[in-house]
């Protein structure tokens, strides 16, 4: 995590990063996945459930 | 409790995600900071590729054995693969808006691509045309066989031998040549390697709801 922030410090993004606007964009998309992830973890042990049938 | 594939699929993806908007980039002339787009379109055509080879491994599988579950296995491999196709497809659109001007250009990858992914869609249209089951597992192993190679050298050869606005096709230097200093590769593979997981994920859920109703038709 330290070395992604060191990364982000000196990146030519870093000035767009450090906006409240971008992270929160980047945020929005990590939920976004996190969510799409979830979905697919419920539906992979609801199968399991059907198969021990 | 989830296979090790899965959770490192999903890390990998995270880690794309946040680390390709967040990382330094080379500053390359006009592609700029949209060289990003390096860590979603190309990752989900690799993804695409994998799973179409693995569906043509499949159908190889199935003419041997002459098993049913095979072709599920090739079906499934074929549809997610079509799907990351059209994301890649959408990414890529994207891309060439911001750096070429158009979402469509004349070039001879994506007319390819296009071509490719129509030979794919037309795999599914000849699946359902075809009511007998093993008789559509048969006629539609033998096309997935056939339609690799043709894939392949619509997408790998083909653009090399002609003028081509892509990076490492008709004379132009691939990423590698422009990308000395490593950074995109920190995200790069990674990415590759996440969303070929996340694909198998998303097959292998579709390949169990299919082989339960499989399973369930025969003992009816």
């Amino acid at each position: 995590m330290r070395f992604i922030i060191n990364q982000i410090q000196s990146s030519n993004m870093a000035d767009a990063a450090s906006t409240d606007k971008f992270q929160v964009v980047v945020a929005v998309i990590a939920v976004i996945f996190l969510g799409i992830v979830a979905y697919l973890i419920s539906l992979d042990f609801k199968i399991k459930k059907q198969e021990n049938k | 409790m989830l296979k090790w594939w899965k959770i490192a699929g999903v890390l990998l993806v995270l880690y794309a995600l946040i680390g390709g908007l967040l990382m330094p980039v080379p500053q390359l002339p006009i592609l700029m900071q949209s060289i990003r787009n390096l860590y979603y379109h190309v990752p989900m055509w690799f993804g695409m590729q994998t799973l179409l080879i693995a569906s043509a491994i499949y159908a190889a599988k199935g003419l041997k054995s002459k098993d049913l579950i095979h072709d599920i296995y090739s079906e499934v491999y074929a549809k997610v693969a079509l799907f990351f196709g059209s994301l890649g497809l959408i990414t890529g659109m994207i891309w060439a808006k911001n750096t070429w001007g158009a979402y469509w250009t004349n070039d001879p990858k994506l007319n390819s691509a296009a071509i490719g992914m129509l030979m794919y869609a037309a795999y599914l249209v000849l699946r359902s045309s075809i009511e007998d089951e093993e008789k559509k597992a048969r006629i539609s192993a033998v096309y997935n066989l056939f339609a690799l190679p043709v894939f392949i050298v619509l997408i790998f050869v083909l653009p090399r031998l002609t003028a081509s606005l892509h990076p490492g096709n008709g004379g132009n230097p691939g990423f590698n040549s422009y990308d000395l200093d490593s950074r995109l590769r920190m995200v790069f593979y990674p990415a590759v390697l996440g969303w070929i997981f996340i694909g198998f994920w998303i097959a292998e859920l579709q390949i169990r709801i299919q082989k339960i109703e499989f399973l369930k038709d025969k003992d009816n």
